[in-house]
């Protein structure tokens, strides 16, 4: 059957086309989605100072949760840790007892701040920050001494050679240097630089050892670096460790892996990628096998006549069966191939936008191999099998009888079966809508909830389609009959042809619906968050800078006279066992320390019950949102696991509402604080005392003695919503997708039912039908479709757009941008007049008398 | 209830090509079902060529369907040599056609994907036999195709393509040919050369061959032609001329 389905494929492209592209489509996206996830499994940069280390020993940057599933087996899930896991210092002994251990360094660091003499902030190499380690970790890694000395005195650093250049020092020049406190002066005694002499990944300065202790007190132990007696094999000797240390929190590093431990920002973005990529690409998936399945279904229906015959002569539904899907497999492999190139192009545009983003490191490496493609071409032919195969039940159904006699007359009634089915979908979206509304769900529940309304929504339609279009016919038509004769010809096609017009707006009301839903349920969700940072902000001032505040500062601030209160905010991530739906999974959730006492002056979380005063170092205050997903309330125990993975089992003394502008835990600053990398606040928030004079000088004037830090009169709402645009933009991407795949539909089927009608219009222009007549005609039935398919999209879309709306922020009106509608349902239209317009005109082109005579 | 056509008795050698026993082909339920063929019997004597005649909706093409065993009668039974069609599944009922039955329809006959000697040798191919290469020679020669083998369907002319549907029918030596209105969509001319072929392969090639027509002029060709009139046999004539088949058709019309 191979070969005859390679010339049916040749004979047929027209047919093939949509389900050609559709693959193409999902090749590219799938391979992109592919190198994202390889690259996210092995993200890592080699590795630096850490180069000439043979083994490693980090923290394990991650947490491994145990828990039931749902059918009572025990489920591992890891969450990635983004803060920099401790190590012990005793570690240190046992590693050096292994067979084989030449020696053990501690690599002591932590993220400071380069300050210019002139005042000016450094920023380090990538926009990252700089990174402070003790003198004696060198020998760890790949930099050498190229020109001054070690630092020995206290007052003595060493930059390394990128960054001496962009500040402009030399060895004797002084600079200045700001851990928690501030700045503290230093002479540069020598510069370092990487042996090849490439500019190192991040930028980095060294101090004595004794100097980094007492003058950057926050710098703990990242790693011990082991190096290994001559002759020891590193991968014998990493796995001696192992055993010895017996420690899950520990990770043991050789080769590449070094790297992952000396670049924490690339390891956690690589675990985030991951999460994405399978996302991006299961989502797609789905949505190629829908569209997939359509297309095929539309090509197998134009070709009724020609399996009939095929059937009629002999063929059995098992070789239809092999004929269709060997036909799948030829263009999905077809597909797969072209696909991969372009998979290629749009993938770096995807690591330049994630680098946009923040959600990887500006300079983050793709990792490629041909895993990603063979992979790709590999899943887009099964894609292409699993909707052909689905599909080909039409195909064998077709009797061979229907070779004989004219093609299948449209029956125009609905089917028993039709009716209920569609009644039972649109029952089960009044549950769904109603269950939505009922439930605390977070935002991303939410959202999940609110597309699976709209897609069952968007079936219910589908299957009442005849009913719909009937409906919408009886609406529309009697407009058209007053446009004349073309007017008078396309009301009576589309009243005759209900069946049709159905096929053709279901994918119109599909483009429309899906995507104002999933955009519009991100405007909604930003709208509110950002609509609760301005109203839980009741701070007058706001200090923060981009490389953080050092939390002193806050100390200082509430020792102010006119200051009523003050906090340092600092953010990170705690990781809890959740609930969704009954089953339990792990959950990354965002996590603030503030001052307690700040609570209600400084920021007002505008809690529901409890006592947010109350938060201690053994307490924590919940959204509402959390409380629902983690099943706790006031006085239950939280178990969570701090972003260094330190487990802590604390009271919740507070719910609060405002969950969505802020984070999804709250807890005491200083608690939050130790378990962070950097040590450091993201912002102050000041709130004067009453009838206390102008504080902007007093605070200008103390921020001052901060190099970096700027004095604001509220928080700056974009930056503080950049991690949900950045969610919302990943979404968009997947709209985007999603819609290029109904674009192809909306085409596709109007584009095949089009062509489907030259006999109908040869007949027309014989029959004294002018050609711009027929061109009227078919512009009036498109109007048609598309006033139906836009305008049922848009109602659909209403219900799962209300109640997230709802459940957000309790108004039923959803953030709809006028552009934003305008441009969904502009492109929609746009393509749907294209699809049906085009191969108007293209058929008009033909001579009637050829048309009319021509075969099927 | 009378048969026509040869008795279902038997014929001279004992066997027919095709027997239809009392079938019955009902469509849809209730009320509205609709009776295309009622008890119909007739048999058809291996080496003849038949025509099967009658108005707009006395059932000929659901005779031809369930003949041919593209479609299932309701009741009854439908022997194509000994095999009892009705007893087949699907599978094997196609694999029969495959290898059994050729078919030449007015239109559509032939897929355009394909060239005209893939269009011939399609059943074959479908049944994973090879090619005869003798046998096939001598049917392109007997249809002069023979320069036109390496065409697509579109590049023929209506009758030309009837050719290349004659050729594939013949191409598995089957014992009957169904042939449906096989001149409908041709000129008078290209009929009868039409026509001439399938007498052809009657009476060179030993085929049976049953054809749907409401062509008088087509019928004369044939050996008997069978008359049907509201799902029933009413009248079958042997050695039918023109002339007489007018006569009766004229008569159902007045009839219905």
């Amino acid at each position: 059957m191979l070969s005859l389905a390679l010339l049916t494929l040749r004979a047929r492209k027209g047919g093939f086309v949509g389900t050609f592209v559709a693959l193409l489509l999902g090749a590219a996206v799938l391979s992109a989605c592919g190198i994202l996830l390889e690259s996210g499994i092995r993200a890592g940069s080699s590795a630096e100072r850490y180069a000439a280390a043979d083994v490693v020993v980090a923290g394990r940057q991650e947490v491994e949760l145990t828990f039931k599933d749902l059918d009572g087996s025990t489920v591992n899930e890891s969450q990635p840790l983004p803060e920099r896991v401790p190590l012990r210092t005793s570690s240190a002994d046992r590693i050096t007892g292994v067979d084989g251990v030449k020696a053990v360094i501690a690599d002591v660091g932590a993220p400071v701040r380069l300050v210019t003499g002139a005042g000016q902030p450094v920023p380090g190499h990538h926009g990252t920050g700089v990174e402070a380690h003790n003198w004696s970790s060198l020998g760890l890694g790949d930099f050498r001494l190229t020109i001054g000395h070690a630092p020995r005195a206290a007052g003595e650093i060493v930059l390394d050679t990128a960054l001496a250049a962009q500040t402009h020092v030399r060895p004797g020049d002084d600079i200045r240097l700001m851990s928690t406190s501030v700045p503290r002066t230093f002479q540069v005694a020598g510069l370092v630089a990487l042996k090849d002499g490439g500019a190192p990944r991040r930028s980095v300065v060294f101090l004595a050892d004794a100097t980094l202790r007492q003058s950057v007190p926050e710098a703990s132990v990242q790693a011990f670096g082991v190096l290994a007696a001559p002759g020891a094999s590193p991968h014998r000797l990493a796995d001696a460790i192992r055993s010895v240390l017996h420690d899950d929190t520990l990770a043991v590093h050789t080769g590449e892996g070094r790297g992952r431990a000396e670049f924490l920002d690339v390891t956690v973005s690589g675990s985030n990628l991951v999460v994405l990529a399978a996302a991006i690409g299961g989502n797609v998936l789905l949505v190629a096998v829908f569209v997939l399945y359509a297309t095929t279904s539309l090509s197998i229906r134009h070709r009724r006549r020609e399996i009939a015959l095929l059937r009629a002569i002999g063929t059995t539904p098992g070789q239809i069966r092999r004929m269709v899907a060997a036909e799948a497999a030829a263009t999905g492999l077809l597909a797969g191939v072209v696909g991969c190139p372009a998979g290629l192009l749009l993938v770096y545009w995807l690591r330049d936008r994630f680098a946009g983003h923040g959600i990887v490191p500006s300079d983050f490496g793709l990792a490629l191999s041909p895993l990603p493609f063979l992979a790709a071409v590999l899943v887009t032919v099964l894609t292409a099998l699993v909707a052909v195969l689905s599909a080909a039940h039409r195909a064998t159904r077709i009797r061979p009888t229907e070779a004989l006699g004219e093609a299948a007359v449209e029956t125009p009634g609905l089917g028993r079966g039709r009716r209920i089915t569609g009644g039972v979908l649109l029952v089960l979206c009044a549950g769904i809508f109603v269950t939505g509304l009922a439930q605390d769900a977070d935002f991303f529940t939410l959202v999940g909830l609110a597309n699976a309304l709209v897609l069952i929504l968007v079936v219910a339609v589908a299957v009442l389609g005849p009913l719909v279009s009937r409906t919408a016919v009886r609406l529309l038509a009697p407009l058209l009959n007053r446009t004349g004769v073309t007017g008078y010809l396309a009301a009576a096609n589309t009243r005759a042809n209900v069946a049709r017009l159905a096929g053709a707006i279901t994918p119109l009301v599909l483009a429309v619906s899906f995507s104002s839903t999933v955009v519009f349920a991100q405007t909604t969700g930003l709208r509110e968050s950002a609509d609760q940072l301005r109203a839980g902000l009741v701070a007058d001032h706001v200090l923060t800078a981009p490389s953080g505040v050092s939390p002193e500062l806050a100390e200082k601030v509430r020792d102010m006279k006119q200051v009523a209160s003050a906090t340092g905010l600092v953010r990170s991530k705690v990781v809890a066992l959740g609930k969704m739906l009954g089953a339990q999974e792990s959950v990354s959730l965002s996590a603030q320390g503030v001052d307690p006492r700040a609570l209600g002056s400084a920021l007002d979380l505008r809690p529901r019950e409890g006592n947010m005063k109350a938060l201690s170092r053994n307490t924590v205050a919940i959204s509402t949102t959390t409380a629902s997903w983690l099943g706790l309330g006031v006085g239950d125990t939280a178990r969570l696991h701090l972003g260094d993975g330190t487990p802590l089992r604390a009271e919740v003394v507070a719910v609060y509402e405002r969950g969505f502008g802020f984070t999804d835990v709250t807890m005491d600053h200083d608690l939050l604080l130790a378990h962070t990398t950097g040590k450091v606040d993201e912002s102050v928030l000041v709130r004067s005392a009453p009838s206390a004079p102008d504080l902007t000088q007093a605070l200008s004037h103390l921020a001052a003695a901060y190099p970096g830090t700027v004095l604001r009169d509220g928080l700056a709402v974009d930056d503080q919503l950049a991690e949900q645009r950045a969610n919302a933009w990943v979404n968009y991407l997947v709209v985007g997708v999603i819609i290029a795949y109904t674009a192809i539909t909306v085409v596709n089927t109007l584009a095949m039912s089009t062509a489907a009608r030259r006999r109908e219009f040869a007949l027309l222009r014989l029959s004294g039908t002018a050609r711009g007549q027929v061109v009227g005609m078919m512009r009036r039935e498109s109007v048609i479709v598309i006033a139906a398919g836009v305008g049922i999209g848009t109602l659909l879309s209403a219900f799962p757009l209300v109640l997230v709306s709802m459940a957000v922020s309790g108004t039923p009106i959803p953030a709809v941008t006028g552009l934003g509608y305008l441009a969904i349902a502009g492109a929609t239209a746009a393509l749907a007049a294209a699809g049906t317009m085009l191969p108007t005109r293209m058929l008009l082109r033909i001579r009637p008398v050829e048309a009319i005579g021509a075969k099927e | 209830m009378r048969s026509w056509g040869q008795q279902p008795d038997g014929p001279a050698d004992g066997r027919y090509a095709v027997q239809l026993t009392d079938v019955t082909k009902r469509y849809g339920d209730g009320p509205s079902a609709v009776l295309a063929l009622d008890k119909v019997g007739a048999g058809i004597a291996p080496g003849t060529f038949t025509a099967v005649m009658g108005p707009s909706g006395s059932g000929k093409s659901t005779f031809l369907h369930c003949a041919a065993g593209l479609d299932r009668p309701t009741l009854g039974v439908v022997r194509l040599g000994a095999q009892d069609l009705s007893a087949l599944k699907e599978r094997r009922l196609t694999e029969l056609r495959r290898t059994h039955i050729g078919f030449v329809f007015q239109a559509f006959n032939l897929l355009p994907s394909l060239t005209v000697e893939q269009n011939i040798t399609l059943p074959l191919r479908l049944a994973g036999r090879q090619v005869d290469e003798g046998w096939f020679d001598h049917i392109v020669k007997a249809v002069d195709l023979g320069d036109r083998l390496a065409r697509f369907p579109a590049q023929l002319s209506g009758g030309q393509q009837q050719r290349v549907a004659i050729a594939r029918a013949l191409v598995t030596r089957p014992e009957v040919i169904f042939a449906d209105e096989p001149t409908g969509a041709l000129d008078p001319e290209t009929a009868r050369d039409i026509l001439g072929l399938l007498r052809q392969a009657v009476t060179d090639l030993h085929q049976t061959v049953v054809m749907v027509t409401h062509d008088p002029v087509a019928a004369a060709h044939t050996d008997q032609a069978l008359f049907l009139s509201a799902g029933h046999l009413v009248d079958a004539l042997a050695e039918p001329s023109a002339d007489r088949v007018a006569d009766v058709m004229a008569g159902l019309r007045r009839a219905a």
